[in-house]
């Protein structure tokens, strides 16, 4: 069922291999009386500078995956790297960028500093030409001194999208970064996203329970089965890039978003007509 | 502050007891360390006694078994009364919020005033044993009045909300939703509250009588009776330690299955800002004194006590500010207020630089801090104001007492409510950090210790009180100056005058600390949780 068309990559990126590596990934969690196992031997390489989502319904364990590639926890079998190193050394280097859910922003301080904020971890001086870039680049010209009490949801985002991107990073993790959103503004957001991905080309990985998100944002849409997780699809998304709004209305999009929504569909089992969003 | 105590409700039986091991290993080995300390450091001192002379006093004195008895007696009665007061209290600020003010202020009024000082009014108008009930009455009250009021306000809004959508009013909000959504808070206070009564009663004991801890640990002291002295207070210490422990399981089993109310589901009244808000917060702090003056004066009216005893808001007056002599009486009171505030705040300094820096030592060092904590929470449920005989017996006469006590005081509810808020950092935030490559450290500057400056002001709001009522106590038990040994020496001399202006002014003085800080904290929670 797999729709097999060449990928458009481009120029100078390797397709498979030394992005992110993830062999015989299981994790556990909790203690003898109650265990949940939330990954079943999980194995994905993707290839460096490749953008890739990850799909499938809640609980299915996407966050704890991408938990586990930041080092925030530790898989309870199998083997993790990026770029050839453990993801502690990638973060130990300051060179990883991550957006989850939560934009989490400190809120005493302003729009600026918080995407300066991981100079300061880093220890590196500020580089104030680039923080400027990005405010420009996210769409923040004129809020950079604002707090982030006084931004809509839609900005915070985008503030912890450029402090994502603010070290260069080699790899950048994305948890469900629009969830919180409202369908329209989800939709400028994947745009800019895009817009801003291309600049710099890092490895990325989405996690996301939208099919149409996966689709119009990623070179390969991962979908993972209900707990526990495990690989049910690998699909090359066949479109070029830049992608427009106009993608949205095409039936070759339409058709992609049917397969990984079939795909899911079957994976959960019959869960009627409430598939997942 | 509360909160502490939600911990651990869910954890396996197994990982408690390893848990718990650690605790109890690091406590033998502080035995042995006080032991050798004792033989050696503090040997032919006669101040530290071994923990076994003291374990050995107390046995051979079957644990002070009659003296823990009446204080046992007196202790649960002051704590059904003081705790039935703050919940009609609590309930009645949320049925009618025009009062909320008002009543909360009067709750900070009876933590604020100096217990030792109205003791010898309460004797006059309840008698012996009734004063002390009211003593432990009194010392409840604010601990689970705040309790109540932050429960009952941590209701889910949304509930609230489908209560007024089915046309229930406030009343119904009341018992339908909030009593419900506040147990888990409410438990924790009352928990709190059980030792504090049994500090009440004991700092009772001090103003006399035949029987009770406090009673026979002040003999003790004066007697110079090291190892009698210090097995009292142990005895104390064990018995609070599991009043508390009682409390908190019969609690925790009342609330089960009620999840503890989440901080965002708090939602405080907006406030005014600018000058405006500056006016209408004078106002009311204006309105609300009043208020008291003139229940004051009207219960003294009404009593039909002798005014020798008791004093109105005008006699205080004229004893300072417009009666013959007033310029002497003033000068004196001052100067008294002094000595006690620069004691008080010399210790308070102390305590809270050190509290702030062994949270973050905790915080950074988690294997430590798993330790360490539970020894913490029991610490805050021993009486520490109520050991001053001891911290006299030990540390002798001078300022070193009432500053360490003021110290002591501040240091371990600080403690408990700085780690607090250092772990209250959102785990987006510190994963954020993490995820950045930060250490614990970068973490702790970065996010822990904004986020924790609420918490800072909150435990400052309730150490500042609490370091000036320590240090009026120990001025009071142990040193001869400061207002409290002026205040001791007005109940010898029977000068009510100065006693009531000097209660006066001490609540004064600790009400403006409570309220200004806690306008701080209030300001930069704001700032906090902005987002
Ligand atoms: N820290 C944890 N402790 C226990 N169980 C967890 C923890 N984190 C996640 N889980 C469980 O693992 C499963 C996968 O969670 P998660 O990765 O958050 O799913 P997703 O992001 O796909 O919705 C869920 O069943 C969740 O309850
Ligand atoms: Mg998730």
């Amino acid at each position: 069922m797999k729709v097999a068309t060449p990928k458009v990559l481009p120029e100078g990126r390797s397709p498979v291999g030394a992005g992110l590596s993830l062999s015989g990934v299981t994790k556990t969690f909790g203690h003898r009386h109650e265990r949940v196992e939330a990954l079943r031997s999980l194995s994905l390489e993707t290839g460096e500078g490749s953008f890739v989502a990850l799909l499938g319904p809640s609980g299915c364990g996407k966050s704890t995956v991408l938990r586990m590639i930041a080092g925030l926890e530790n898989p309870t079998s199998g083997r993790i790297s990026v770029h050839g190193d453990s993801p502690l050394a990638v973060r130990g280097r300051h060179q990883m960028g991550v957006a989850f859910q939560d934009p989490a922003l400190l809120p005493w301080r302003s729009v600026e500093s918080n995407i300066r904020l991981p100079f300061e971890v880093a220890g590196r001086p500020a580089d104030d030409a680039l923080v400027d870039g990005l405010i420009d680049l996210v769409g923040l010209r004129g809020f950079e001194k604002a707090r982030p009490g006084q931004l809509s949801g839609g900005m915070r985002q985008r503030v912890a999208i450029a402090r994502a991107l603010v070290l260069e990073p080699v790899l950048l993790l994305l948890d469900e970064p629009f969830g919180a959103l409202d369908e329209m503004t989800r939709q400028r957001m994947n745009v800019e996203l895009q817009r801003i991905w291309m600049k710099q080309a890092t490895t990325t990985l989405l996690v996301t329970h939208s099919i149409s998100e996966a689709v119009f944002l990623a070179d390969r849409v991962v979908v993972l089965s209900p707990r526990p997780g495990r690989i049910v699809e690998d699909f090359h998304v066949p479109f070029g890039r830049p992608r427009g709004v106009e993608l949205l209305s095409s039936l070759d999009f339409h058709q992609a978003c049917d397969h990984l929504s079939t795909v899911l569909f079957s994976s959960i089992g019959g869960l009627g007509e409430n598939g997942p969003g | 502050m509360i909160q502490a105590l939600g911990v651990s409700a869910r954890i396996p039986v197994s990982r408690q007891l390893r848990r718990h091991a650690r605790s109890v290993g690091l406590a033998a080995v502080l035995l042995v360390v006080w032991e050798l300390l004792a033989v050696t450091v503090f040997s032919g001192r006669f101040v530290v006694p071994t923990p076994t002379s003291v374990a050995g006093t107390a046995w051979a004195n079957h644990f002070f078994y009659t003296d823990l008895v009446v204080t046992l007696n007196i202790s649960w009665k002051g704590w059904l009364i003081g705790n039935g007061a703050a919940l009609l209290l609590a309930a009645v600020s949320l049925i009618v919020p025009a009062t909320e003010s008002a009543l909360i202020t009067l709750g900070v009024a009876t933590y604020c005033v100096p217990t030792i000082a109205v003791g010898p009014l309460l004797v006059v108008v309840y008698g012996p044993t009734g004063a002390k009930i009211a003593m432990s009455a009194l010392s409840v009250l604010f601990v689970t009045l705040v309790a109540a009021v932050t429960g009952l306000r941590a209701a889910p809004r949304a509930t609230l909300e489908m209560v007024t959508v089915m046309g229930g009013g406030r009343w119904k909000q009341l018992v339908k939703v909030r009593a419900r959504a506040s147990l888990p808070m409410l438990a924790s206070g009352m928990s709190i509250s059980a030792p504090a009564a049994i500090l009440g009663t004991m700092i009772g004991d001090y103003l006399g009588g035949a029987k009770g801890l406090g009673v026979i640990m002040l003999q003790a002291q004066q007697q110079l009776a090291v190892s009698r002295t210090w097995s009292i207070a142990a005895v104390s210490t064990v018995v609070c330690g599991l009043a508390f422990a009682a409390t908190m399981a019969i609690a925790r089993r009342v609330s089960a299955g009620v999840e503890p109310a989440l901080d965002s589901a708090i939602h405080p009244t907006p406030l005014r800002r600018g000058l405006a808000g500056v006016a209408i917060g004078a106002a009311r702090v204006v309105a609300v004194v009043l208020f008291g003056l003139v229940m004051w004066e009207i219960l003294v009216r009404s009593s039909g006590l002798s005014s020798y005893f008791v004093k109105s808001p005008l006699d205080v007056w004229q004893y300072c500010v417009s009666g013959p002599g007033s310029a002497t009486h003033r000068s004196e009171l001052i100067h008294g207020l002094i000595r006690t505030a620069s004691d008080a705040g010399l210790g308070w300094l102390a305590g809270t630089v050190a509290a702030v820096l062994a949270a973050g030592i905790l915080i950074v060092a988690p294997t430590l801090a798993a330790a360490v904590m539970p020894f913490v929470i029991v610490m805050r449920s021993v009486p520490l104001i109520a050991m001053t005989p001891l911290i006299g017996l030990v540390f002798g006469r001078g300022l070193l007492g009432v500053t360490l006590i003021a110290a002591m005081v501040t240091f371990v509810p600080s403690l408990v409510t700085i780690v607090e808020g250092l772990r209250s950092a959102p785990a987006a935030a510190t994963d954020l950090i993490e995820c950045l490559g930060g250490r614990r450290l970068t973490t702790l500057v970065k996010v822990r210790m904004p986020f924790a400056m609420p918490a800072l002001f909150a435990a400052a709001k309730i150490s500042m009180p609490g370091a000036i009522l320590g240090s009026v106590l120990a001025e009071w038990l142990i040193t001869g100056h400061g207002i409290g040994h002026a205040m001791a020496y007005d109940v010898i001399s029977s000068n009510f005058s100065n006693l009531w202006a000097s209660i006066a002014v001490i609540l004064v003085m600790s009400l403006v600390l409570y309220f200004f800080v806690g306008s701080i904290e209030t300001g930069i929670r704001r700032r906090v949780h902005a987002a």
